[in-house]
This record gives C-alpha cells, sequence and structure tokens, in this order.
C-alpha cells in the first residue's frame, strides 16, 4: 500500500496555507504532499494563481462525477485529508466527497445545510430555536409576500440571499416600502451575483428577524464524534457602527473583551449550532450576536473564518491551517491559549459608491508599528461598490500589536491617514 | 382626592428655571386632585418666566440677597428643586436658608456635578463601579507621561463641571491626548463660563470602557432609599460613524433582562450610596462592559427628556415624582407593562461648517410616532460636534404603542433629515 501523504486542497489554496503547512512540517519531521484539485471550466483570476510549494495540480470538470472520478483515480491511495477554502468553494467539496470514501469528511448534506442560509436557519429553528431568531424564506416581492413577512417575522428585518457570503446583498429593512424596494433589487440581481460568486444552491431569499447586539465569532473544530476545540473569539464591527448602511465586516479583532463566563456561554451556542447541522470532520466559522436576551448564531461556515488563519497565528501561535488537517485526518490539534498580541484586520469600502478617484495614505498606514498585511482589491478608475450591492472591499489590511492600546492608536491613525474619494 | 398637607404651605419653588412643560404638569396635577399648589421660580432679573409662575429675582452670588428674597415665602414654600445640570449651583447656594425642608445636602451636590470629586467618591465606596481616573493639569511631558501610565490608552477627556458630552474626546496615543488636552484648556474657560460650569474647571482623564450605555432616574428618599425608574438605553455617536460621544438616541423600555437590570440597579445604589446624596432625583448613567456594570456619572437631577419619555412610555409623571419626593411623599412608579416605546434623537450635522441646508423636519412632523421636536440652530448658524463644544442642531421624541413601527419610524427619520454645513 502506497503512503497516505497527499493533502488535497478542493478549489483554493492560498501561498499562507502551504507555508504553514511546510513550517509544521519542518517542527514535526513529518512530509505532506499538497495537491489542488480546481474546476476547469472556471478561468483562475489574477490572484488566484496557483501559490508555489503545491507539489500536485489536477483540473477537471468538477460538474462531472466521470471526470472527478478519473482525475483523481491515480492518487485515490495517497490522499491523507480533504479540505477547501472559501465558502465558494464548499460545493466544489461537496462534488468530490462521495469520491473519497475512505476519508474522513463532513456529509455532502451537512455541508448543504450550512452553506444554505435557508436551509441552516430551519435546523437551527428545530434544534433549538433559542439561538435563532425568526425567519422565513421568501421568493418574490410581491404583496402577498410582504404580508407573509409582516406577520411571521415582523420588523425590522434582515433580508439575505440564502447562498451568498460576505453580506452579498444583506440589507435591513425597518418598514414596508422598503422592504419592497430591497426585495424588488434583491431579486433583480439575486441570478446575476449567484453566477459570479458560485452561490450555494437554488436562489432564494431568508428574511428574518433583525437582533440588535455585539457581533462575534469563533473557529471550531469538530471532530468525527462531534467533540469540538474552540478557538479564541474574534469580536467583529460591522459598516453600520460606523456610519455605513451595510452590514460588511468593518473590523474583526482577537482576543476580546468578553468575560470567561461570556466565552462559556458563547461556546456552549456554537457547539448546539454546530450539532444542528450535524458538521463533523471540519472546521467551522461560526457568527454570533451578542444580544441582551443571550447569545444568537447569524450563520455557520463548514470552513475556516476570513483572515483567521493570520490572525489566530500572529496573536496565539494557533496553525489554524494545520488544525484544519489534522482534525480531519485525525490527528490532536493543538490550540495554545496564551496571548502573544492583538491582531486587527479591517476591510475599507468608499463612503460613496462609485468610480474610484482618489485613494491615499496607503504609503503611511505601512509605515504603522502595528502594521503586518495590505491586500488592495481596487485600483483608481475601478467601479466601488457596497458590500450589499455585490461590491468588494477597496483594501484590507492586518494589523497586530502585542499591546492592545497601542493597536487601537494605529488603527485610530489608519483611520485618519485613509482617503477614498469616489465619483 | 389628596390634600394639600399644611393649608399654608403651597409653593413649589423651582431654582434657576421652569420649563413651560413643567408648569404645565403642575397645573395638570392640581386640576387633577383638586389642589391649589402654586409655582415659583427664584431666578436671576433677566429670565422670563412662566404666565402663572411667581418670579423671585435674586443674586445666586450674594447670600444676603438670596435669603431676602426667599424671606417672604419661605413659609409657604413645600418644596425646593432645580431642574438642569447648570441649575445645580443655585440649588446649592439656596440650601442653607431652607434649612426646614427635605433637600439633598450642599456636599452630596458637590458630589454629584463635580466629575474629579464624583469619582473619588466612587471609587472609595467601591473601586469596582468607577472605571480608573486622574486629573491632567497641563500639558507637560510629565503630566502626559504620568497619564499614559496611570490610565493607559484608549482615554476619555472630560471636563469636570460641563454636562452634555460637551468638550469630551477620546485619545489613543500621547500625541493625541497632547492635542486634546491643549485644545480643551484653551476653550474650558469661555465654556464654563456660557454653560454655568459646575466648580472650578478642571480636566478629568479615564479609562475607556467599551460596552452599552443605559441610563436610570431615580428617588432617593430622606433614608437614602432610592426608588428606581425603568432603564433607557443610550446609543452614542460614535455608533453612527461620528467622532463624537454625544447622545444620539435614548429609548426606552430596554430589551435587559432581569438579571441584568438587577444588576444595574445594584450598581446604581452603591453609586448613590458612595456620593451620600437623599432628597432627590437622581439622573445615573452607566456602561454595561464586558468585566460588569459601571458608572459613567450621576447627576442629582431628572435626565435630559425624562419627563417625556417616562410619561409617553409608562404614564410616570416624573416632574411631580420629584416634587412629591422632596415633600417626603413616596412617588408614584412605573407599571411593569409599558405603554409605549419611546425614543429621543439628537441631530448633529455630518461635518462641522455653517449650516446651509436643513431638510426633512416638515415630514418628521408628519410621522404616526412623532411627538415633538425642538429646533435649537438654523440656516446660517454654525454647527459643531459636540466634543468642539457644540449643541445638536435638533431634538426630536418620537413614541409608539409598537416597537417596530417606532424603530420603522427612526429609520425614516434618518433618512428624511438632511443637514449640510458649508466649511
Amino acid at each position: 500500500m502506497e503512503t497516505k501523504n497527499i493533502l488535497l486542497y478542493v478549489g483554493k489554496i492560498f501561498s499562507s496555507s502551504v507555508a504553514n503547512i511546510r513550517k509544521w512540517e519542518k517542527n514535526e519531521g513529518r512530509s505532506f504532499r499538497i495537491a489542488l484539485l480546481y474546476d476547469s471550466r472556471k478561468q483562475k483570476k489574477e490572484n488566484e494563481k496557483i501559490p508555489e510549494g503545491v507539489d500536485i495540480v489536477l483540473q477537471c470538470d468538477l460538474s462531472s462525477d466521470k471526470a472527478i472520478q478519473k482525475t483523481i483515480l491515480p492518487f485515490q491511495d495517497n490522499f491523507l485529508a480533504i479540505t477547501t477554502r472559501d465558502e465558494k468553494n464548499i460545493p466544489y467539496l461537496q462534488k468530490v466527497i462521495p469520491h473519497v470514501p475512505y476519508l474522513r469528511t463532513p456529509t455532502s448534506m451537512s455541508l448543504t445545510w450550512a452553506t444554505n442560509k435557508t436551509l441552516m436557519r430551519k435546523r437551527l429553528y428545530f434544534h433549538d430555536k433559542t439561538i435563532t431568531p425568526a425567519y422565513t424564506i421568501v421568493y418574490n416581492a410581491e404583496k402577498t409576500t410582504l404580508k407573509k413577512i409582516e406577520e411571521e417575522v415582523g420588523f425590522p428585518l434582515v433580508v439575505k440571499p440564502a447562498g451568498l457570503a460576505c453580506s452579498l446583498l444583506v440589507s435591513v429593512c425597518f418598514h414596508k416600502e422598503e422592504l419592497e424596494k430591497v426585495l424588488k433589487t434583491t431579486f433583480r440581481k439575486i441570478r446575476t451575483i449567484y453566477k459570479e460568486e458560485n452561490g450555494r444552491g437554488e436562489p432564494s431569499v431568508l428574511v428574518e428577524q433583525f437582533m440588535d447586539g455585539e457581533m462575534y465569532s469563533i473557529d471550531a473544530y469538530v471532530d468525527s464524534r462531534g467533540r469540538m476545540s474552540f478557538c479564541p473569539v474574534v469580536h467583529v464591527k460591522t459598516g453600520k457602527s460606523i456610519g455605513f448602511d451595510d452590514f460588511f465586516g468593518y473590523q474583526q479583532i482577537t482576543p476580546t473583551l468578553l468575560s470567561k463566563e461570556s466565552i462559556e456561554k458563547a461556546r456552549c451556542v456554537t457547539e448546539k449550532g454546530i450539532h444542528a447541522l450535524g458538521l463533523r470532520n471540519t472546521t467551522a466559522h461560526v457568527e454570533l450576536l451578542k444580544t441582551e436576551k443571550g447569545w444568537k448564531i447569524i450563520e455557520i461556515g463548514p470552513r475556516i473564518g476570513g483572515f483567521r488563519d493570520q490572525m489566530y497565528k500572529k496573536s496565539f501561535g494557533i496553525n489554524h491551517t494545520m488544525n484544519d488537517i489534522l482534525v480531519r485526518i485525525p490527528e490532536k490539534i493543538i490550540v495554545p491559549k496564551k496571548v502573544l498580541g492583538h491582531s486587527a484586520t479591517l476591510k475599507f469600502f468608499a463612503k460613496k459608491e462609485g468610480v474610484l478617484t482618489k485613494l491615499t495614505g496607503i504609503k503611511k498606514v505601512q509605515e504603522l508599528k502595528s502594521f503586518y498585511h495590505i491586500k488592495t482589491h481596487k485600483k483608481l478608475g475601478d467601479r466601488c461598490l457596497y458590500a450589499k450591492n455585490g461590491g468588494q472591499s477597496v483594501f484590507n489590511i492586518m494589523l497586530f500589536n502585542k499591546e492592545r492600546s497601542r493597536l487601537l492608536a494605529d488603527i485610530r491613525r489608519l483611520e485618519k491617514f485613509i482617503n477614498i474619494e469616489t465619483k | 382626592m389628596i390634600k394639600n398637607t399644611k393649608k399654608d404651605k403651597n409653593i413649589f419653588l423651582f431654582v434657576g428655571e421652569v420649563s413651560a412643560l413643567v408648569v404645565e404638569k403642575i397645573n395638570a396635577y392640581n386640576k387633577a386632585n383638586k389642589l391649589t399648589y402654586k409655582i415659583a421660580c427664584l431666578c436671576i432679573k433677566d429670565y422670563n418666566t412662566e404666565k402663572g409662575v411667581i418670579k423671585i429675582t435674586t443674586d445666586f452670588s450674594s447670600e444676603s440677597s438670596i435669603k431676602s428674597s426667599i424671606a417672604p415665602y419661605k413659609d409657604q414654600i413645600i418644596s425646593v428643586t432645580a431642574r438642569g445640570e447648570r441649575n445645580i449651583p443655585f440649588l446649592q447656594a439656596v440650601i442653607p436658608f431652607l434649612n426646614h425642608l427635605k433637600t439633598p445636602s450642599v456636599e452630596s451636590l458637590t458630589n454629584t456635578t463635580d466629575k474629579v470629586q464624583m469619582r473619588r467618591k466612587f471609587v472609595k465606596y467601591n473601586p469596582k463601579i468607577s472605571p480608573n481616573f486622574t486629573i491632567a493639569t497641563d500639558t507637560s511631558c510629565e503630566s502626559l507621561k504620568k497619564i499614559s501610565s496611570k490610565i493607559g490608552y484608549p482615554a476619555i477627556v472630560k471636563p469636570s463641571g460641563l454636562a452634555s458630552s460637551l468638550l469630551v474626546s477620546i485619545c489613543y496615543d500621547k500625541e493625541e491626548l497632547k492635542e486634546t488636552l491643549k485644545s480643551i484648556f484653551t476653550k474650558i474657560d469661555s465654556l464654563h463660563k456660557e454653560e454655568s460650569g459646575r466648580g472650578n474647571p478642571q480636566v478629568l482623564v479615564e479609562e475607556f470602557m467599551e460596552g452599552n450605555m443605559y441610563a436610570v432616574d431615580a428617588y432617593v428618599n430622606n433614608k437614602g432609599n432610592a426608588y428606581f425608574l425603568p432603564l433607557v438605553a443610550s446609543k452614542s455617536g460614535r455608533t453612527v460613524g461620528f467622532d463624537d460621544f454625544f447622545e444620539y438616541i435614548v429609548s426606552t423600555p430596554t430589551h435587559l433582562n432581569e438579571t441584568d437590570t438587577q444588576a444595574a440597579l445594584d450598581t446604581a445604589k452603591d453609586a448613590l450610596a458612595a456620593v451620600g446624596l437623599t432628597n432627590s432625583t437622581a439622573h445615573i448613567e452607566l456602561m454595561k462592559t464586558p468585566t460588569g456594570w459601571k458608572i459613567v456619572e450621576l447627576g442629582p437631577r431628572i435626565g435630559a427628556f425624562r419627563i417625556q419619555m417616562y410619561q409617553l412610555s409608562y404614564g410616570v409623571d416624573h416632574s411631580m415624582n420629584d416634587l412629591l419626593n422632596k415633600m417626603g411623599r413616596k412617588p408614584k412608579l412605573a407599571p411593569k407593562k409599558p405603554l409605549a416605546y419611546t425614543a429621543v434623537i439628537q441631530f448633529y450635522s455630518k461635518k462641522e461648517g455653517r449650516i446651509s441646508k436643513m431638510l426633512g423636519i416638515k415630514k418628521v412632523k408628519k410621522l404616526e410616532s412623532f411627538y415633538a421636536i425642538f429646533l435649537s440652530k438654523k440656516i446660517g448658524d454654525i454647527a459643531r460636534f459636540a466634543k468642539n463644544g457644540g449643541k445638536p442642531i435638533c431634538k426630536l421624541v418620537l413614541s409608539n404603542e409598537n416597537e417596530s413601527d417606532l424603530l420603522a419610524d427612526i429609520r425614516r427619520t434618518e433618512q428624511y433629515v438632511k443637514i449640510s454645513t458649508l466649511c
């Protein structure tokens, strides 16, 4: 029997993930081969180039069982674990799972429940209705639909497409006129954005009760028996709290100021949510809201959360990439508790939608003591849209500092330095 | 029917000023209970009193003037009170001449209007209810170093004797602290004069507390027992994208559960005991932080807009209760079930400058939840942020039996009201 040493990534792998794996190999005296299997029908974008260090690159039509079987057959006996990054690659993982029956994977159904917001809400509601808001599912913006929403959910409410991530087309509505307008826009745009963003499931719209509170997230490793190891809690500040009428995650910061008791309660709700979706052999990214009535689940993704591998690595020395693999092998995962410092990631959007005419302060920001990493998505002349309208941030930035107060001071400076103008 | 306790004692004495609303409330109370309470206002010569109010002019800086001004009415005065933080020093000046009435002690009023003194009292009584603080006297390197090591960052800088978040700023590092202190020291004397600031102008620097803000009004009897009204939730300008601490919106009832409410009230009780306040209404501002409730500050008075809010939401005559408590009578407290949901919004312009446009006011008045609007600026006036000594452009009271309808009208208000300024 050949050696089982291939780590199979479906859809995407980041260069930072490759680096994390190689570092772990060096420390542990082990050796893996990294394989990437991606959909040949999808044109790779400039920023999606295959990172250096990937040993095996496989491509095929991931909608075809025959093509998948044929592509992975030569390596079938060498796969040690299978994983993916990003919500949009989960459908590909689902396609591949039946072809790797002897690897520990989440069930295909649990992935469907965890990527379709409608099904997720149903599962959470039936498991424990105290951890989820009231909701309904709609397919049009007709008068009868509006009436149904008013009766079943009430105002204020949040409109979100069932199979999209990153707050795409997510809007809050406080009254009927607003709801009608938002639903009409959502249904007009939903098919196009589903196509562009590889939306999960059939396009449908979830309408749920708006909950007021502070947003947090937890990444957790779930083993084959549903036992969990929790990563530290991350505090999330949405665009709404800085004056945007938009829900994108503006600032994410870890560690938080939450008390041990609060963290325990958050973990308890997280566990309930993950069990409700039947997730196993996976990492789960759980977004929560701390309301005055207790912790509620916003949503759960069967994946590593955005920026979490870097944030956890810098702040706690957690090798999130490797833990995600180890839980699937399965092998013992390590989650150090000691705080090494404070990390923050910020997404900058233009205050007004339009063509980007000015972007200043980037150089100054890179001189900040807490500066760690920046990724620019837009250049002058590009169109800037809000996340709710399908837009991407102008840039994302990560800061790190051993001291929280210094990190906060650098965030303050960053906010003052950056000037984004649109026309 | 309630009878006047003593035939000749029937004057309510208001020190400094008395509003039309208060006069209206007392007249209504007299009518409903077939009583004949009279209203007197001890004020400066230039103050215009409402119709039906006995105007007693005095010079508050002269003890003999106060004594002679109130002498003709002394035996008829049944209760003495002051509305608004700025009138508390006048009340303090009057109290020694009305020692036959139930009044707070002069010392307790100093403890509650001088923020430095207040913090000292809190720390002495129960350090857990107060953030760390120090006093800034100058911007020398030594002082800044002392502040940095004692308080750390972020830090809140606030003048000790001013209300309404005037000159309150947050500082994230030494440079920002230096700039902020310089700016405050240049403005504090004139603003102290303009706003009838309490005590000597001093600048308090305290630890920044992260959390949700609430407030509660209470009646403290002559034994120091407190009777609380329901809590009010408060959101500062920072939660809607301003770099300013003004109170953007206050609303009641809140969504706090019983445990949290009790913990808040216990903290408020500690604060009242710490400052030794008796025979007074108290307005207590609290912060629900991840490590428990903390006191932001405490005023020996009715909170702003609380007369309207408690009346609309609970049918409580807060103004009369304040007087009844000072007469030694038990105030009528709020029923468990609220009658309505009420919110007060304060509008500031997004940018400082001369007001060039104010739109949407007429539309706002047509809203179902509309109750009252108070415009304090007009086109051509200068609009400034509270941190720079500015006042709100308009204040709006909304109330509705249905919470979601109120939230919808708040949303409409935010969309309708457009204030533009020219630099």
